[in-house]
């Protein structure tokens, strides 16, 4: 029972990270209609980047958040506009090999810089862990977990109360009728893209204080952000989150009981049987603008 | 101003190769309410959208205001004071009917609340169903949330696409009422295309009869009213 507990614990403290990894992939799917193969690979960047800031600069991975998020967000922008725009106008298939380009230039580039060493960011007020009841808890698990709700929570209020937030699942719904509002969808997609890119570096920056990396982590995390996508249904926050705990609870169980090797493997089974029998997802949520 | 809200003038538009509109020469007066009507396919909706915005025109010209807007994206257009409640609503129907009206409002963000309380006074059923999402409402009250959220941009010209299309009797004789008000009391001008004859020449001031294209007849409406080729084509009467 405690181990069955212990495990659950371990799946809730993950999983809640997995979703929030998950909504700036979902969240750029859903309103821009791209899949970003490079997502993975911008997350990791925002790892090197709160790593760079914490050893170089001494800047504490918990204050790098909002740097974080302010440097993904500008070069989202930058690529919606600067990329994206120029492709997104031709097949969708052109968007897949524009972003499987970045990610191979953004991994190859951080491999130059920082060489394939697994580094990490190592947080000194939560090295440690303590116990409840018959439970230990991680502390750096826990503020990982923490973070990832805390963010979630501000996306969620974000795009569900604020009048940018109300435009975006406006051009998520149906584009035409956000223009007849007034709103620009051409503005909407590069402001979603910047979110969605701070939303990875974000990410990012937990992911390097929870486990250590490389520049070659992005695409298995492309793949994880896709899993809980695709699992939750696309649409939501709620639906990541949903999406998360059970890629985490997932992975964790299998990973007990079966080893470390079958994870991915399991996972992929999965999201095989999600497409096949409930392609919209077990939520089966419409993109981000349903109440 | 000349008195014309909405000049337009030897408008060509389509699809691909497809001419829809060749030569449209059509104006909307002050305060005034213009009926288009036609037999389908004979490009009313495809009219409304290039004012719109939503179709750019391969010739002629669209002067909004005394000044042109053929080069204006939608979003600019709307910010001028041209609204549509378009064909299919176009509403975002995963939303609640507050957040469509409260979208609707997007260029007039400084007065939402004031708009919303007008919007809801035109349209008491919207009120009550604020909360519920604006894809399970009935057809009647989706098209009074797409005319609600038109005019939540304080319109000077309100389009409307097909009224009454698929609508119950009872529920476009109120419409109709509550166009009428709205002219009254908000003083714009509105241009709405109609199937129903009837109704078309009921509701406004003057009419324009479409057909594969080009207008084949205008004039007030009272006069198409008693015209025998439009009593003869349009209302089987004799």
């Amino acid at each position: 029972m405690d181990l069955l507990l212990q495990l659950l614990l371990e799946a809730i403290l993950l999983g809640t990270f997995y979703a929030f990894l998950s909504l700036g992939f979902s969240l750029t799917w859903g309103v821009l209609n791209i899949l970003n193969l490079a997502y993975g690979s911008l997350v990791v960047l925002g790892s090197y980047l709160a790593y760079s800031l914490f050893n170089a600069v001494g800047v504490d991975p918990i204050v790098s958040l909002p740097i974080s998020f302010a440097v993904g967000f500008v070069l989202g922008l930058l690529l919606q506009v600067s990329f994206v725009n120029r492709v997104i106008k031709l097949e969708p298939f052109m968007v897949l090999i524009l972003t499987f380009g970045l990610d191979i230039l953004i991994s190859h580039t951080l491999n130059y810089f920082f060489k394939a060493d697994i580094r990490s960011i190592d947080v000194p007020y939560a090295e440690g862990s303590f116990i409840v009841g018959n439970l230990i808890v991680s502390e750096v698990k826990l503020l990982v977990f923490l973070l990832s709700l805390i963010l979630t929570a501000l996306l969620f209020l974000f795009l569900r109360f604020t009048w940018t937030g109300r435009a975006i699942r406006a051009v998520a719904l149906d584009v035409e009728g956000a223009r007849l509002v007034g709103i620009s969808p051409e503005r909407v997609f590069a402001l979603t893209m910047g979110i969605g890119t701070g939303v990875a570096f974000l990410s990012g920056n937990l992911y390097g204080i929870l486990q250590g990396f490389t520049p070659f982590d992005g695409g298995l995390l492309t793949v994880k952000a896709f899993l809980v996508s695709v699992l939750g249904g696309l649409g939501r926050v709620e639906s990541a989150l949903f999406g998360g705990l059970l890629l985490g609870t997932m992975e964790i169980f299998v990973s007990f009981y079966a080893g470390e090797s079958w994870k991915l493997f399991a996972s992929l089974v999965l999201m095989i049987l999600v497409l096949i029998f409930r392609p919209r997802g077990l939520m089966g949520g419409k993109y981000y603008g349903e109440a | 101003m000349s008195g014309k809200v909405l000049d337009v003038s030897d408008l060509r538009a389509g699809y691909g190769d497809v001419e829809i509109l060749r030569s449209i020469n059509l104006h909307v007066g002050d305060g005034e309410i213009v009926a288009i009507f036609g037999s389908n396919g004979s490009g009313k909706s495809t009219f409304l959208k290039v004012v719109a915005g939503l179709l750019r025109p391969w010739g002629g010209s669209i002067r909004f205001m005394d000044e042109h807007i053929e080069e204006l994206s939608p979003e600019e257009r709307v910010r001028r004071g041209i609204a549509l409640a378009a064909e299919g609503r176009k509403l975002f129907l995963g939303m609640s009917v507050e957040e469509n009206l409260l979208l609707g409002g997007w260029i007039r963000r400084d007065r939402v609340k004031e708009n919303l309380e007008r919007v809801y006074e035109y349209f008491p059923q919207l009120r009550e169903k604020r909360r519920a999402l604006a894809g399970d409402l009935s057809g009647g009250q989706q098209q009074m949330l797409s005319i609600g959220r038109a005019l939540m941009s304080e319109p000077k010209l309100l389009m409307i696409d097909e009224l009454s299309l698929g609508l119950a009797p009872a529920v476009v004789d109120r419409l109709a009422q509550i166009i009428l008000s709205i002219r009254e009391r908000e003083g714009i001008s509105i241009l709405v295309v109609e199937q129903e004859v009837s109704l078309a020449l009921e509701i406004s001031d003057r009419a324009y009869v479409f057909d594969l294209g080009t207008i084949v007849d205008e004039g007030s409406s009272e006069e198409l009213l008693r015209r025998d080729s439009i009593r003869k084509t349009y209302l089987s009467l004799m």
